[in-house]
């Protein structure tokens, strides 16, 4: 052993002591940093040469401590699990955006929801069948009838306005996707470069985690890590970063019906989406689409109803009566004639101008159109219900998980605390260790030789 | 065993308030507002059932308003003939009157006179409107009743359009008028010709009087016939008022019940949210005050 040799054992302990103390420095830093892994130093004790060497002369004594890399405190197996609930949640949750803003338009149980007004115009039927002369009480069938038609197909644009705002939210959160994914791609350059160089570059690598919950939660990705550090994206099975290349993605809206599609902008194949994504193609394909047919299916039936006893009556002056409501581009709409003359409202079951109110009075009498939109609010009650159900025990889930995370990767202060004054301790051991060394080379070197 | 972190440990926290905040707001909004159900999802069974109590209130309130305008056309129609009934009555003490011979021929024109007057006082009656419909016409669309002839106007008996009806319940409608000739006889018989044919009688054929004190007879039955016929269906339709009623009481009940919150209930569970909501409050006050480093010097 050299006599100098402990100077290189005391050094290396100084400054893989003064690295450990940076890399607490960088914990306590992120301490709440979203997505921040914390890392730990691998220390690993220096052993001598392997072989020894003609001059070398070890006595098994090692050379002192080494820093063996750092490592990220992260589970794969978690995260993998984490990306999955993740994008279920954000599906949940678009998926209960979507119905709460249906739920929103069927304003109910209220006195001027669609439910009221649809009584009011059946009850102004009973009104006029106690006086069919009065054109008091033919006004307001008429006024009631137009309110009925106008509130029905305001109702509709509003689940179309719905529709148009989700389909506009979905294409603005793909091109979103598409800057993720090139900046998911560019990282994985820079990981696989970083590591050339010998850097584990784990800050970069949490940049990328980040990233990968986003492209989770917006699409549903999943996540292969290959060789080199470089993570691959998949939809499925289809790939959407494959290492330093990524896919873009587009929103097709077919033209007739409004669907939407999400495809890969190279092939135009479809992309099999999930997450967020996911709930609102769904939302616009299938669940606006149902209720907006739940409300035209209503309106065909109070107008079944009201014209089938309407137009087999008589008018005020003795005329078959027209029909009451028609059917515009927008929807229903009171018969423009009826309208403009409230005498062509048919309250009469005998031809022949009369006072009789006996049709009036069977029009009073019909349920249907009211018991078909009772049926609709509870389907849609049922279904915000469930959706806010899921959405409520998913968050359960999510909070496991993120605590499972954070139990692993998370920063804990004491911890770092303590780290910190045992690292500090090892500091001022070595650099006594030093001055120790010193002491004895003096003995050696001015007591010794005189 | 899990680690522990600051930030694991301040989003268990945060969530644990968020979560007692929201209670907290959904009772608020409740008492705000007095209702149990703000939105369908709410509760899809209560938002059903008071879907249906808001419909059956409405038609209740129909059937009622329906039954209250029949009930008050049956009572005019009841005065109208209680008042032609005096006049019959009357008509028929002036017959016996002048069947008896000492009565003479200046009197008995007096008589025919008055007879004449009684008829003219019938036939406005039976001419009596309901806001500007004849009460007796039935669904004719006509200005009287009868002309000034007597001769009946309206739908006649029988035909189509002689029922004026209400809706008193889903499946109940009440008829609520009597035409002319129920009322006041068949056209050729009816009280008017046969206070003509008195009249005619005291005139000038005397013999013809104890024909007439029939055709009083015949009148008079007719007209109280028609009179108990009212009645019963203005009964009918008290009845059915007083049922809407009790119905209605019900469903105001039932519609309370649904969407209406117990005050009392909501105030205490709020009292009991706040004392909750401060435990937390002061659990993550007392949990995020101490680390490691204030022992450490």
């Amino acid at each position: 052993m050299s006599s100098t040799g402990g100077f290189n054992i005391g050094l290396t302990a100084l400054i893989a002591h003064r690295q450990t103390l940076d890399v607490i420095g960088q914990n306590l830093a992120n301490v709440n940093t979203e997505g921040y892994s914390r890392q730990r130093v691998n220390l690993k004790p220096d052993a001598g040469p392997i072989s020894p060497a003609v001059f070398s002369i070890y006595d098994g004594t090692g050379s002192g401590v080494r820093i063996n890399g750092l490592t990220r405190l992260r589970d794969e197996f978690l995260e993998a699990r984490a990306h999955q609930e993740f994008a279920y949640d954000s599906q949940l949750n678009r998926t209960k955006e979507l119905i709460d803003g249906v739920e929103t338009t069927f304003s109910e149980p209220t006195d001027n929801g669609l439910g009221a007004l649809l009584g009011d115009f059946i009850g102004s039927w009973s009104s006029l069948a106690n006086a069919p002369g009065e054109l008091a009480s033919r006004s307001q069938v008429v006024e009631r009838g137009e309110t009925l038609a106008a509130a029905i197909r305001n109702q509709d644009s509003n689940l179309q306005g719905q529709r148009r705002a989700t389909t506009d939210q979905l294409s603005n959160q793909i091109s979103q996707i598409n800057l993720k994914t090139r900046q998911f791609s560019a990282l994985n350059d820079r990981v696989r470069s970083a590591q050339a160089d010998g850097d584990a570059a784990n800050e970069l690598r949490d940049q990328r985690d980040q990233l990968a919950v986003e492209l989770a939660q917006a699409l549903g990705a999943r996540f292969v890590t290959s060789a080199e550090g470089a993570v691959d994206v998949y939809l499925g099975a289809q790939v959407l970063v494959r290492s330093e290349s990524a896919e873009a993605l587009k929103v097709t809206t077919e033209p007739g019906t409004g669907n939407v599609s999400v495809n890969f902008v190279t092939n135009g194949s479809a992309a099999s989406v999930g997450g967020a994504a996911l709930a609102s193609i769904q939302g616009i394909n299938e669940v606006i689409p149902r209720y907006r047919n739940e409300l035209a299916a209503i309106a065909t039936k109070l107008a079944d109803e009201v014209n089938g006893v309407h137009t087999a009556s008589y008018d005020r002056s003795g005329n078959p009566g027209q029909a009451f409501f028609t059917f515009g581009s927008n929807g229903i709409i009171m018969n423009p004639v009826v309208r403009n003359d409230p005498n062509k409202v048919a309250a009469s079951a005998i031809p022949g101008g009369n006072l009789d109110g006996t049709a009036a009075r069977e029009i009073s009498r019909k349920t249907g159109a009211q018991k078909l939109y009772g049926d609709t609010v509870v389907r849609v009650a049922v279904e915000a219900q469930a959706a806010s159900r899921r959405v409520d025990v998913q968050a359960n889930v999510m909070k496991q998980i993120e605590n499972a995370r954070d139990s692993t990767s998370g920063v804990n202060v004491d911890e770092e605390m303590a780290n910190l004054l045992a690292t500090q301790r090892a500091y001022e051991a070595a650099a006594r260790f030093i001055s120790v060394l010193d002491e004895v080379l003096d003995t050696l070197v001015n007591r010794l030789v005189r | 065993m899990t680690r522990v972190t600051e930030r694991g440990a301040n989003r268990v926290m945060l969530d644990n308030l968020q979560a007692s905040l929201q209670k907290m707001s959904r009772l608020q909004e409740q008492v705000a507002s007095g209702r149990q159900i703000n939105k369908p999802s709410d509760s899809p069974d209560g938002t059903v059932n008071a879907l249906r109590y808001r419909d059956d209130l409405r038609r209740i309130d129909q059937y009622k308003a329906s039954a209250q305008d029949g009930l008050d056309w049956l009572n005019i129609t009841d005065t109208t003939l209680q008042k032609g009934l005096e006049a019959v009555g009357r008509a028929r003490t002036l017959v016996i009157q002048a069947r008896n011979s000492t009565v003479d021929a200046g009197s008995r024109e007096g008589m025919a006179k008055e007879v004449e007057a009684l008829r003219d006082s019938l036939l406005a009656l039976a001419n009596t409107k309901v806001g500007d419909r004849p009460l007796f016409a039935g669904t004719a669309d006509v200005a009287f009743a009868y002309n000034g002839a007597g001769v009946y106007q309206g739908t006649p008996p029988g035909t189509a359009g002689d029922r004026i009806d209400r809706q008193v319940g889903p499946d109940s409608a009440l008829r609520i008028n009597l035409t002319g000739p129920e009322a006041f006889g068949a056209p050729g018989t009816d009280v008017f010709s046969a206070l003509s044919t008195l009249a005619t009688n005291l005139r000038s054929n005397p013999n013809g009087l104890g024909a007439s004190l029939d055709a009083m007879a015949a009148a008079n039955a007719q007209m109280r016939a028609a009179l108990a016929t009212v009645g019963a269906r203005a009964n009918q339709m008290n009845l059915v008022i007083d049922r809407n009623e009790a119905a209605r009481l019900d469903i105001t009940t039932g519609l309370a019940e649904v969407e209406q919150i117990d005050i009392s209930e909501a105030t205490l569970n709020i009292k009991l949210q706040e004392v909750a909501f401060q435990a937390a409050l002061s659990a993550a006050a007392k949990v995020s005050r101490n680390s490691l480093m204030d022992f450490l010097r």
